[in-house]
């Protein structure tokens, strides 16, 4: 097979770690709010990116991280050349602000139009704004077999071979190239650049895209390129429905226990 | 929005799931508002699809009913190969959509529609809203409720194409009313498109397994853990207390991302949907992307420090204060044998 | 000035704090159990370019310098003391070879180090007294022999860190029997009548090799020879002031951090009478005396880095960072302690080993009282 590149999209997310995980809105476009907060790779994205740079060794050519987010966002694109991508281009672009999933999808397949692919891995969801519809669309636009929900992946004579845990089945599955693979989150916690990969990063090439380099019109981009909007966002409802068991622990136990043994789930029986 | 409304059906046992009926009223609605009809496409074999339209719409019939047979080959029905069999399905539903216009496509949350729903709307020129809660009419357009920021966002789709929306189980229609309807449908045959090399395969090899439905979800009880943990000694108290109870133990997504428990426990939008006849919820805020794992019918008791968070707004039973206060004393009085208050 | 660290500098932080909490944290309990070293991180942290930071480039290391050090002693250093001062002895053993090895030796033995192939450590500190040089007695004796010329090292060097897992040993010994006659030798692992002796049972640091070192008629080639007979005090001494202290406060500082996190967080969570602790100002004072002392403990070492890495002067800057965050870490321990109560001294809690891992923040690298001597030349006119 000849070597071919393997186009990564990373999602620059609020950081979880320095963000205390709260997603904040913006009050006038109503979307995530990713300007001015310090922003890393979506967690998914890291698995696509790891199992994209392990591939190298059967005969991927190049890893190439692709992220659409505001100026900030280089930083994770710079993540994840320390990680191990080789080339890193970050598509920033006011017009591009507000994007809904559909126009999401849609510029970041310009992007990987233009970078040129054997494959396009992502994530199967974001930790923010979390649809999981921008690998599906993507496959959609670009005409690609999808492979979703994939947990691990060899390279084989007649394509990719992916585990994979879908709507609670587990098997193994095949796709020919190209083909665009989303992963899943796992439950082992995602490797670390290491200083090295830090280091390493500095001499790899990162570029910073425009609509207009990719060949995106404002039309099909940002809120005008987006079929849906957001009208309002409302709060959770204050309303109160439960009764309030009060007093000391002891009673407590008893009235909880009460209604354990009144819906019968108490395993002897009560 | 104008045209026909449409809905995909996903079968469960021969028959539609529980999901079907609550699209085919949220459909019947819309297609009262555009004056077009309600379509049911039936992804499974051609002899189940009556007995889903009798049995799985409770009164919501359709005008027209689709069957096509998708997926029901080499790897049997409600196979992964069906899972995988997305972009099939959109392609069998553009066929049709010559012969109607179509204001919205209604799916049930899941692969199969996902892909599909994506298809639809790359090739309708349409949109897509995931995680749809609920379905509003606001006087002058139709808005999504997704669940967002602690609320919920109310997301509008004002273009001309068609709208897909992802419905999440139990999703509700809000303030507009649904008319039954009782004629019998329209039963159509569509051919199942030919598989290209567009479409994953399942590989040889060991056949795919269906993952045992765990603990979690076939639980009749379970304790469902979140930050207010703390810390791990905390969790400890929480899954131990889980356990004297003999109860299954699932955890909100921060809970997780801070390793306390695996990803398998997660319940929510991200994680799995849970219904037991039980939920005891002990130091989670009951943010929406969590509660939307848990089924209407369970009974919910929460253990919260914080009488102000919206758990206690589902929850049918509250206890507000330090979980560590309240859950040993629970564990010593099972332990000690049967109730006597 | 500017107070900020550079993007790439977070980026390190990000690293190391990732490494420290994926790959070490789920090690802390077996390493207080078993007081062994987790050997299994050898190879991943060689892989992270942990142990070649300081480590020029051309020697094969990440020529990163003591800034990036910091950083990384600091992350480590906030999830296991232990780990984090197993990891600055690393570098200290490798800093000797930096400054004053020969070209030789430095393509031949600094390649290795900086992959994790070969570990080193220092070996100064004998029964007789580590902050006093002068007691040493470990000899080297020159002797000619066929296969080339060397010495003859006899002595027992004791307290030392990683003197069970280290291939490369920096060993000062007695060339002449004269007050300032010290020379300096690179002691390799395999070098016969060269062997690791006693492994010390520690309070603290758990997981973090201490032990003892024999020369028994050690024959090292004069190849060796760290510098000129008679450097090796100077040799010894420029090592334990830069790397060394600069490394004891990097493991400080990380110590600092944990227990304000754990304080801070104990007493944003516990409820007493109905209001949680932080809102007693008893609570407040202590939170408030921890943050201060984490802070200006930080702004100390990372000027004294910064310094170094300019190659500027930095020998009062070093005693000062080093001296103020090991004292502010034994405060630390004990004010994170007393938040968390009766709990602060319970096994599930991490304030019970901060604790016991304070303590040898003092004696590493000079104890306060010699940090005070050297700081004390900044006052005289
Ligand atoms: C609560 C909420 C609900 C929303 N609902 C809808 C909706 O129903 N319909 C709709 O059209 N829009 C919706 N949006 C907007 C939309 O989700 C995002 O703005 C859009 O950018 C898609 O992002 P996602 O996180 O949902 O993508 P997901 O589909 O969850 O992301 C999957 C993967 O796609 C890749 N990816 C996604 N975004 C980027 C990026 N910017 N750069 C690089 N890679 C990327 C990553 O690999 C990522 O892991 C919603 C937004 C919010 C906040
Ligand atoms: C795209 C997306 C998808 C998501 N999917 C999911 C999902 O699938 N599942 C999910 O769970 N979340 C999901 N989330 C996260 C969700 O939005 C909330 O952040 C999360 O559910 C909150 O978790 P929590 O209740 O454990 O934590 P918090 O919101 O931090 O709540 C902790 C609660 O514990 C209480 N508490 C504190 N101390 C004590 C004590 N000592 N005793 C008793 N109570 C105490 C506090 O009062 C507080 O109410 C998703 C978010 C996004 C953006």
């Amino acid at each position: 097979m000849e070597p071919f590149t393997i186009i990564v999209l990373i999602k620059p997310v609020p950081d979880p770690r320095k963000s205390r995980g709260s997603v904040a809105i913006d009050p006038e476009r109503k979307t995530v709010r990713r300007q001015g907060v310090p922003l890393t790779i979506n967690l998914a994205d890291r698995y696509a990116l790891e199992a994209a740079v392990a591939l190298k060794a059967s005969g991927v050519g190049k890893v190439v991280a692709v992220a659409m987010g505001p100026p900030d966002a280089e930083g994770a694109a710079r993540e994840a050349l320390a990680i191990g991508a080789d080339e890193a281009y970050l598509l920033s672009d006011r017009l591009l602000a507000g994007s809904d999933a559909v126009a999401t999808a849609r510029a970041l397949a310009a992007a990987c139009r233009r970078v040129g692919f054997g494959a396009v891995f992502a994530g199967a969801e974001s930790s923010d704004a979390g649809t999981g519809l921008v690998g599906p669309t993507m496959a959609a636009l670009l005409g690609l077999p999808h492979v979703p929900h994939c947990r691990s992946i060899a390279l084989g004579d007649r394509g990719f071979e992916a585990e994979v845990r879908v709507d609670g089945r587990e098997g193994r599955v095949r796709a020919g190239l190209p083909a665009l693979v989303t992963f899943d989150r796992l439950d082992r916690p995602p490797k670390s650049p290491g200083f090295a990969g830090v280091v390493a990063a500095r001499s790899k090439p990162f570029t910073v895209w425009t609509a207009g380099d990719v060949a995106l019109r404002a039309d099909e981009a940002g809120m005008a390129g987006s079929p849906t909007v957001v009208r309002e966002v409302r709060p959770a409802s204050t309303a109160k429905r439960a009764v309030i068991i009060g007093g000391d622990p002891e009673e407590v136990a008893t009235r909880v226990l009460a209604v354990l043994a009144e819906k019968g789930v108490l395993s002897d029986g009560r | 929005m104008a045209g026909d409304i449409w809905v995909m059906v996903r079968m469960k046992d021969g028959k539609a799931d529980r999901a079907a009926r609550d699209a085919m009223a949220i459909a019947s609605a819309m297609a009262a508002r555009t004056g077009g009809q309600v379509a049911a496409w039936v992804f499974g074999p051609e002899g189940e699809a009556p007995a889903a339209a009798s049995e799985g719409f409770g009164g919501y019939a359709p005008d027209r009913l689709y069957v096509c047979p998708l997926g029901a080959g080499e790897d049997g029905p409600a196979g992964l190969g069906d899972a995988l069999s997305g972009r099939r399905a959109a392609v069998a539903m553009l066929a049709r959509t010559e012969v109607a216009e179509v204001g919205a496509v209604l799916v049930p949350e899941g692969q199969l529609a996902l892909d599909a729903a994506a298809g639809l709307a790359v090739a309708l020129g349409g949109a897509v809203v995931a995680h749809c809660r609920a379905v509003e009419w606001s006087g002058r357009e139709w808005l999504y409720l997704v669940p967002a920021f602690g609320g919920l966002a109310a997301i509008a789709c004002p273009g001309s194409g068609p709208q897909v929306i992802s419905l999440v189980a139990g999703a509700g229609l809000v303030g507009e009313p649904a008319e039954g309807r009782t004629k019998a449908p329209e039963v159509i045959a569509v051919q199942a498109p030919a598989p290209s090399d567009r479409d994953p395969v399942v590989a040889g090899g060991p056949s795919p397994v269906a993952l045992p439905s765990d603990a979690l979800e076939t639980a009749r009880l379970v304790v469902a853990g979140g930050m207010g943990a703390g810390d791990p000694s905390g969790w400890r108290l929480i899954s131990d207390f889980a356990a004297s109870l003999g109860a299954a133990l699932g955890a909100t997504r921060p809970a997780v991302d801070e390793g306390w428990a695996p990803a398998e426990a997660m319940i929510g939008q991200s994680g799995k949907r849970v219904e037991p006849e039980v939920l005891i919820s002990v130091g989670v805020s009951g943010d929406l992307q969590h509660l939307v794992g848990v089924g209407e019918g369970t009974t919910v008791i929460a253990v919260n420090s914080d009488p102000d968070a919206p758990i206690f707004g589902r929850a049918d039973h509250g206890v507000v204060g330090d979980f560590r206060r309240f859950l040993p004393a629970i564990s010593r009085r099972v332990k000690s044998g049967p109730a006597d208050g | 000035m500017d107070f900020q660290f550079t993007p790439e500098q977070e980026m390190l932080r990000t690293a190391a704090r990732e490494f420290a909490e994926n790959e070490v944290a789920p090690r802390v309990a077996e390493m207080e159990k078993t007081g062994r070293f987790p050997m299994e991180l050898i190879k991943p942290m060689g892989e992270a370019g942990f142990f070649g930071v300081t480590i020029p480039v051309e020697y094969g290391g990440l020529g990163l310098g003591y800034v990036a050090r910091l950083i990384l002693l600091e992350e480590i250093g906030r999830v296991s003391a232990a780990l984090a001062m197993a990891l600055q002895v690393f570098h200290l053993g490798v800093e000797p070879i930096v400054a004053f090895g020969s070209e030789e030796q430095k393509r031949r033995l600094l390649p290795p180090l900086a992959r994790g192939e070969r570990l080193a450590t220092v070996a100064v500190t004998e029964a007789g007294g580590g902050s006093d040089p002068s007691s040493t007695k470990t000899v080297a004796r020159f002797e000619q022999r066929s296969e080339g010329d060397g010495y003859v090292l006899d002595g027992r060097k004791v307290f030392i860190t990683n003197a069970h897992l280290a291939d490369v040993q920096v060993v000062l010994t007695k060339t002449k029997d004269e007050p300032k006659e010290f020379t300096a030798f690179i002691v390799e692992r395999g070098m016969a009548g060269f062997k690791p002796g006693r492994e010390e049972h520690k309070l603290g640091l758990l997981g973090c090799d201490t032990g003892e070192v024999i020369f028994e008629g050690c024959f090292v080639p004069v190849a060796n020879r760290l510098g000129n007979e008679g450097d090796g005090l100077k040799t010894a001494l420029k090592a334990i002031s830069e790397a060394g202290r600069s490394g004891m406060a990097g493991v400080s500082l990380g110590l600092l951090r944990a227990c304000v996190e754990t304080a801070g967080a104990y007493a944003a969570k516990r409820e007493v009478s109905g209001r949680p602790l932080n809102r007693y100002q008893g609570i407040q004072w202590k939170l408030a005396d921890l943050v201060t002392d984490r802070d200006a403990a930080t702004l100390l070492s990372y000027r004294a880095c910064w310094l170094k890495d300019q190659g500027k002067r930095c020998d009062v800057e070093m005693a000062t960072a080093k001296y103020f965050a090991s004292e502010a870490a034994i405060r630390a321990a004990k004010l994170a302690a007393e938040v968390l109560g009766g709990y602060g001294y319970m096994e599930e809690f991490a304030t019970q080993r901060y604790l016991r891992d304070r303590q040898l923040m003092i004696p590493s690298a000079g104890t306060s009282d010699v940090m005070r001597m050297v700081i004390a030349r900044a006052a005289t006119p």
